[in-house]
């Protein structure tokens, strides 16, 4: 070899515990890397598409199809953007019951994340399930993460009518209001669930997180008076402070070569990637967290700035706190609308609209005609919006990476990955990663 | 919490083709015989929905369709832990297959005393699609035998009470 150059390629085939199949390539020329990518290889769904000529009154079920784990905020955005066309203005019980059920899947979807897919990474095993072979302690830990599941999954079950896919909202509200009497039953688990999550957010924050450098621009809803969830302005850590509606004037999608899923930039900011989810959320709103929330956050050295990716798991920590304890004062104030749902005329018209899924910002636009029938869609979700961020991520780690024996690189890529707890479906589902050395 | 003699059926399926051969004949047993009241009946669509049910008592029969290169229609009955299930796969998605729930009770304490998996080779998954031809005429047979079976996993757990 002597003063011959060589190459060597790092790839991670298939990448685990993560929603959706992709792989991930690291090239290295000489010890210097020279290419990264992010590959998204799942096929695309064409769910746009397929929504045109479809009535709107139809949207919200098609859409929730796209996600097993987060349809909430498929079928939120939908019908947010298409009220924005039919200009309805729905009830405060049916907007307290839209927010309750999207604590239900914030929930469900970050203690899936938390316990089963994120911690084996910081407690040095390949799965929940050695992890909870391992020793008493962590099987007691995934137990409580399944139960603290489970009680999100009620949510979703009572007031959507089915864990999964729920089939309950529509255009102006919901199909069927849940009686008071079939939430009250809720409220146990839910504090049982606030007590183990703040023991979460204790336990979250106490894992070793290696060292980080660099920042990010984080960008989320911001709400006047609430942690944003279905509601506010786009803000970003950069200072962007615009309507929803001008999201497309600020944010573009492009295509790479290299993935299915289109990639997202913020137009006019250098490299123009950005970090959405429960990390940029936790920046621009943990001031609209209750105090208390605020106050153990700090206690537990989890103040922002946080410009670092591993502890992303202690924001979806605070956001299932945040969410148990909202969804029990939403029980506990719970007036059923009535009506179930607002009145709703068809019109013709353009409606965008933005809500934080899990993962973060997912915009849908749509476009109908006179009839209500759909004449154009558009969806951005959050992981296509994250893909830039998690290249420009893998970046930063890839040079620690060459030296490393190639199963262990391969997984210190795929942590820096499952830090944005990706649903690459949503995005077009494991990811692969290689080490070319050129 | 389920008592030791409890006898649960459970049909894992959904609503596209044959994947919904559990439910079918779940429903078809459980409205064909007079049942002792110790059998409880199950239709899921999600299996993490079995993992919240295990609770380490009881008798567990889970009917579920496979996609094998077997004829369709045809069943292999097997006890868990049983090496012709497939070997969890070191990561997983955001949800657990049969095999895997199964696991992750038994590493949680939750695995019943006995689970039974009837499997049923299908054909056809298409999204929406009706039962195949074949597994249509093929219900009445598995029906019988796993009905056969449920009697004498009930016959066997009254036997076994004090």
């Amino acid at each position: 070899m002597g003063q011959e150059s060589y190459s060597r390629t790092i790839e991670v085939h298939a990448l685990a515990r993560v929603e959706g199949e992709g792989g991930l390539t690291v090239r290295v020329r000489d010890g210097r890397v020279v290419g990264v990518e992010l590959r998204i290889y799942e096929p695309p769904r064409f769910y746009e598409a397929l929504l045109r000529g479809r009535h709107a009154a139809e949207v919200p079920d098609i859409v929730a199809r796209i996600c097993g784990i987060c349809p909430v905020a498929y079928q939120m955005s939908a019908v947010h953007a298409l009220e924005k066309i039919f200009g309805v203005a729905v009830s405060p019980q049916v907007r307290a019951l839209r927010r309750l059920l999207y604590c239900g899947e914030w929930i469900e979807s970050h203690t899936l994340h938390i316990f089963l897919l994120h911690a084996p990474d910081f407690l040095g095993f390949d799965s929940a399930l050695s992890m909870a072979q391992a020793n008493p302690d962590l099987a007691a830990l995934v137990r409580r993460g399944l139960r603290m599941k489970k009680a999100g999954n009620r949510i979703m079950q009572v007031i959507g009518g089915r864990e999964i896919h729920p089939v309950n909202v529509q255009i102006g509200g919901f199909y069927r209001a849940p009686r008071r009497e079939e939430l009250l039953p809720l409220l146990d688990e839910l504090r049982w669930g606030r007590d183990a999550a703040v023991e979460t957010v204790r336990w979250a924050a106490a894992l070793p997180a290696p060292p980080w450098t660099g920042g990010y621009e984080f960008v989320a809803l911001r709400h006047p008076s609430e942690y944003a969830m279905n509601e506010g302005r786009l803000g970003s850590s950069a200072g962007l402070d615009v309507a929803q509606e001008e999201f497309l004037d600020h944010f573009e999608e492009y295509q790479v070569p290299h993935s299915h899923a289109l990639h997202a930039r913020r137009r006019g900011n250098g490299t123009g990637s950005y970090s959405v989810g429960a990390l940029a959320r936790w920046h621009l709103n943990y001031d609209r967290a209750p105090h208390w929330i605020q106050h153990l956050a700090h206690e537990c050295g989890f103040s922002v700035p946080v410009h670092n990716p591993y502890r992303s798991i202690v924001a979806r920590s605070l956001e299932v706190l945040l969410a148990f304890d909202e969804a029990i004062a939403l029980i506990e104030n719970y007036e059923p609308p009535s009506p179930a749902r607002a009145p709703v005329t068809y019109a013709a018209g353009i409606g965008q609209a933005i809500t934080e899924a899990p993962r973060g910002i997912l915009y849908h636009r749509y476009e109908t005609d006179a009839a209500g029938i759909v004449r154009w869609a558009r969806i951005v979700p959050p992981t296509s919006q994250n893909q830039a961020q998690m290249e420009h991520d893998l970046w930063t780690v890839a040079p620690r990476l060459v030296s490393l024996p190639e199963p262990v690189a391969a997984l210190e890529a795929e942590k820096v990955i499952r830090n944005y707890d990706p649903c690459i479906s949503c995005a077009t589902h494991f990811l692969r990663l290689r080490i070319e050395q050129q | 919490m389920t008592q030791a003699n409890t006898v649960h059926i459970v049909g894992i399926g959904s609503d596209h083709g044959d994947d919904r051969i559990g439910w079918v004949l779940v429903r078809r047993l459980a409205h064909s015989y007079p049942w002792p009241r110790q059998v409880h009946w199950h239709c899921l669509r999600d299996v993490q929905e079995l993992l919240d049910r295990l609770d380490g008592q009881g008798t567990w029969v889970l009917v579920d369709a496979v996609c094998c290169a077997a004829a369709p229609g045809s069943s292999l009955r097997l006890t868990w832990p049983d090496d012709q299930l497939p070997a969890l796969p070191p990561g997983n998605t955001h949800s657990f297959d049969v095999a895997g729930v199964l696991h992750m009770a038994q590493v949680l304490g939750q695995l019943p005393p006995l689970v039974v998996i009837w499997a049923i080779a299908g054909s056809c998954f298409d999204p929406g699609a009706p039962l195949s031809t074949a597994l249509e005429a093929a219900v009445p047979a598995l029906a019988d035998r796993i009905a056969q079976d449920i009697w004498q996993l009930c016959t066997s757990e009254q036997a076994a009470r004090p």
